[in-house]
């Protein structure tokens, strides 16, 4: 599985608002990563998600 | 954040009640349609698709066009679904997941023609109806087949509910005018009608399961979604598949749901829909399974038009074509479920 944000050319970026749907993307993200697809998910980036 | 955009094939937005009003998902959203990213429309469980779409700015007044794509992740299988549905927008289906209906789909035939068949067996010693009549529901996926099926049979209604894996049915037991027995006139008589409505998934790779059930159909209700002009479009693919699989025969009817949302979200009106049924002899009806809007007249109008023909034709026919799907009325109780 590739690392996470780790380099694009990525296949799909999820723009979503973590708060409210932080756990489905994050598991769907995972789905999609598994399948072999590369993710962009900013759940790392903890100044945007303390402001969502 | 914008590299990501900038440097990602899809975007996909997950919608969500306050995605327009997060500052930072805008500036995403925006980046993406500058850039002419292919964007796909997600949504979590739960979540009311049409409340959510109704905040967004007038920029942003394309999101919504496409149907959105549920991401159930209490379920396994369904959130394989999701992924399959992720994938097949953007066009990479083939190579990751299955084209075709799967272990599920097949699974869910054959539950579905059990439970079926178990309740024909039971019924053959307490016929309670003097007819069976099998309807069909048939549109794309997301129009609201199910819930228009729900809110007939159980007055119920979900905001949000699993797609319709395969093919299921339900049964309701109902009272048309007329009677089976040529010699007794129509308007002084009653019959009782069991419907057998089957609801079909309108996801592509199940067609080949439901397509299978149509050469048993004898009324088909093809419901399109009013805030979604695809489906309506798509209508006409609909009625040439039942042209090429189900009896000549079968009684038809359009059915454009959710006519209860709010004017602007409306992508069809009604006079489309009208011509539509009228170019293919169709009877026509707006419905809402959430207010129940015609739901009653659209099965009931079918169910009538169906036995009218049943009757018709089992007068022309030297054996009684009626034989087939009249039963005689047992001494059991009543009920049909």
């Amino acid at each position: 599985m590739a690392k996470r944000n780790g380099g694009g050319p990525w296949t799909f970026f999820f723009s979503h608002v973590q708060r409210e749907s932080g756990r489905a993307v994050a598991l769907i993200a995972g789905d999609v990563e598994k399948s072999g697809r590369k993710v962009w998910l900013d759940v790392n980036m903890s100044d945007r998600r303390a402001r969502r | 954040m914008m590299e990501g955009v900038e440097n990602s094939e899809h975007f996909l937005l997950v919608l969500s009640e306050s995605y327009f009003k997060s500052e930072y998902c805008c500036m995403e959203l925006r980046c993406a349609k500058a850039v002419g990213k292919h964007i796909i429309l997600c949504h979590s469980e739960g979540l009311n698709v049409g409340a959510a779409l109704r905040v967004r700015p007038r920029e942003f007044s394309d999101i919504g066009d496409e149907a959105s794509i549920q991401l159930i992740i209490t379920d396994p299988e369904y959130r394989a679904i999701a992924l399959k549905k992720i994938l097949k927008h953007a066009g990479i289906e083939a190579t990751t997941a299955a084209s075709g209906p799967g272990e599920e789909g097949y699974k869910a035939a054959f539950a579905a023609n059990e439970r079926a068949a178990v309740q024909e067996r039971a019924d053959t010693n307490t016929k309670q109806y003097d007819a069976q009549v099998k309807l069909m529901m048939l549109g794309d996926t997301s129009v609201g087949k199910t819930s228009v099926l729900n809110r007939f049979v159980d007055d119920d209604f979900k905001v949000n509910i699993i797609p319709t894996i395969g093919i299921d049915f339900k049964i309701k037991t109902v009272k048309v005018q007329g009677s089976l027995d040529p010699k007794k006139h129509r308007s002084e008589h009653t019959s009782k009608v069991k419907l057998q409505i089957w609801d079909t998934a309108g996801q592509e790779r199940f067609r080949t399961i439901t397509q299978a059930y149509y050469r048993g159909a004898m009324g088909i209700i093809l419901v399109y979604d009013v805030t979604n002009s695809k489906t309506w479009k798509n209508s006409r693919e609909w009625i040439s598949q039942i042209a090429a699989n189900a009896p000549q025969t079968v009684s038809k009817m359009l059915v454009g749901n959710k006519a209860d949302m709010e004017p602007e979200m409306r992508q069809v009106t009604k006079k489309q829909g009208e011509a539509l049924a009228e170019e293919y002899g169709m009877a026509f009806f707006e419905t809402s399974a959430k207010t129940g809007q015609n739901i009653e007249r659209v099965f009931m109008d079918l169910t009538q038009m169906v036995f009218d023909r049943l009757r018709s034709e089992g007068l022309k026919l030297p054996d009684g074509g009626l034989k087939l799907t009249a039963a005689p009325r047992g001494k059991g109780r009543g009920g049909c479920c």
